[in-house]
């Protein structure tokens, strides 16, 4: 028996690898589409998310001969793809924040005191956040989003999304700033602050 | 606790795991990037499956409800009387057989099909196979399986068709009027019968072992071939059983495209009622007047009045290779259909 010496394939060596066999493809798939269906899950909810994943590695796919192979990390080219497409169902992800927003709060299992302890949970803020996100223009929920539920770094959220890094930063200080002021509208937290 | 913190917990609670189907699209990806026919955009949220299962129940349906020797006759016969229609909830079984063994079949697809006594929107309800559940007590060569946890299908495997009845109302709370078992070997009686059914095959298929032998593009498919392009579960798709079920819903979406016209077809009507009487058995039987009446009513409804869904449900934690019923949406599914799911234990007194 001899050590394996092959390293594990980077995803720029699949995606060259499955310009001749297809098949090598799917190897992306296994790698990253849970990773991607819980980040669309995140956005439009489950039902759609499946589909959406489907769809972008069909697209992913199709393009396979224009990725530029000196990327060897494919995650920044498929999250592009996908919020892409998650921008053609602005009404289901549209739709999707408004049942948030409409959604109940449920800390039943937290005592008073507790509240006092946390100060305003997360779900207490849901309906608030929901709102904010509703309200943002496309760009910088993008930008937003990517940051704050993907794992991407700055630089890997302007290669997604084919900006400047600077572009990114701008956008991002921008759509917090909109989310702040929702926050800070009606949230006693912000208020003390 | 600043906006980004927040953010970031709200999306955790928002999240969702992959599901065991996001392995169809794995498969979609694998049959290449060829053009597929979009859905319109209020179905494409759907679970494929689900989808697929819309028509495939009515396929079965159908020439299920009318296929009876008895009821040819009656069929072509009696005068068009009318006579009050009851809601009607009828359990689907595909139901194959392994092995050698007579008593060896498995029933491999489950589908729950409600029709409203006005008959104007179908629901069916795809039960997944490897949906774990409690299985009632059955009985099972003279004696009686106690209450236990299961895999759906094995109901089936274990009390027979009455018993995979049993289990499905315990679960939906809803009642079953008649179960309807489908099989496999028997299809292609039906298939012959409705002069072949057309499939396109993206490539060339050659599998002895499957008895397949067919070129690639569009071609109608008679018989022991159709069988065969059902069943094979290795020279087709990824050799998944999703796969497989997946070509077996759209085999059975084509045969509903021939079945439909020949329900109105006095002459043509009576031989495909006769061939495919040996593929169906439903308990209990229904007289011929019943079939026919219920025939008749069926005859007027459109695949697009057919709600198709799969039961919510989730994977199950101590064997992600299964899954569980999702509540409440599942127990709220049933009860818009009628039923009146079980209560959790401790809740109800019986």
């Amino acid at each position: 028996m001899t050590v394996p010496t092959t390293a594990v394939p980077r995803d720029s060596d699949l995606i060259a690898d499955s310009r001749t066999e297809p098949e090598a493809f799917a190897v992306l798939f296994d790698r990253y589409a849970g990773m991607l269906y819980r980040y669309v899950s995140r956005r439009m909810g489950p039902e759609i998310a499946e589909d959406l994943v489907g769809e972008t590695f069909l697209v992913a796919f199709a393009g396979r001969s224009g990725y530029d192979l000196s990327y060897a990390d494919a995650r920044p080219w498929l999250f592009g793809i996908i919020t892409n497409l998650v921008s053609r169902h602005r009404r289901t992800e549209a739709a999707h924040y408004r049942a948030l927003q409409r959604s109940p709060i449920e800390d039943v299992a937290q005592s008073d005191d507790d509240r006092v302890a946390n100060g305003v949970t997360a779900r207490a803020a849901r309906p608030l956040l929901a709102r904010a996100l509703a309200g943002l223009p496309a760009r910088d929920r993008n930008v937003l989003l990517l940051v704050a539920w993907s794992d991407l770094s700055y630089e890997e959220v302007a290669q997604a999304l084919g900006v400047p890094i600077g572009t990114v930063r701008s956008r991002l200080n921008r759509a917090r700033r909109k989310v702040r002021a929702v926050l800070g509208d009606s949230n006693p937290m912000h208020e003390e602050n | 606790m600043d906006d980004l913190t927040m953010l970031r917990d709200l999306g955790r609670t928002l999240e969702h795991e992959p599901p065991p189907s996001l392995v169809r699209q794995r498969q979609r990806l694998l049959e290449g990037a060829r053009p597929h026919r979009r859905l319109p955009r209020l179905m494409r949220g759907w679970v494929l499956i689900g989808l697929a299962a819309v028509v495939t129940a009515a396929a079965i349906v159908v020439p299920v409800l009318i296929l009876h020797p008895r009821s040819a006759q009656v069929a072509v016969n009696q005068p068009d009387a009318a006579r009050p229609i009851k809601e009607l909830n009828l359990l689907v079984l595909g139901v194959d057989r392994r092995g050698g063994a007579p008593g060896d079949v498995r029933s491999d697809t489950m589908m729950l099909v409600h029709l409203p006594a006005d008959r104007k929107k179908t629901t069916v309800v795809s039960l997944p196979r490897d949906l774990m559940v409690l299985i009632p007590p059955c009985k099972a060569l003279g004696e009686t399986i106690p209450t236990h946890l299961g895999l759906i299908n094995s109901a089936f495997t274990e009390g027979g068709s009455s018993c995979s009845a049993k289990t499905v109302e315990s679960i939906t709370g809803m009642r079953i009027d008649h179960v309807v078992e489908v099989h496999f070997t028997g299809l292609k009686t039906m298939v012959n019968a409705l002069g072949g059914v057309e499939i396109t095959l993206p490539k060339a298929v050659k599998d002895k072992a499957a008895g397949l032998d067919l070129p690639a593009g569009k071609q109608v498919v008679q018989g022991d071939q159709a069988l065969a392009y059902v069943r094979t579960r290795h020279s087709l798709g990824d050799g998944s059983d999703l796969s497989r079920i997946e070509r077996q819903q759209q085999f059975l979406i084509a045969m509903f495209k021939k079945v439909r016209p020949v329900l109105a077809d006095p002459i043509r009507l009576p031989v495909l009622l006769h061939e495919s009487s040996k593929a169906i058995k439903i308990s209990p039987g229904l007289d011929a007047r019943a079939m026919f009446d219920i025939a008749r009513s069926l005859a007027t409804v459109e695949s697009r009045d057919i709600r198709s869904v799969t039961v919510p449900w989730r994977p199950y934690p101590p064997d992600p290779n299964r899954v569980e019923m999702k509540q409440p949406s599942a127990d709220k599914l049933f009860a818009s259909l009628g039923g009146t799911p079980p209560k959790k234990a401790g809740k109800k007194a019986r």
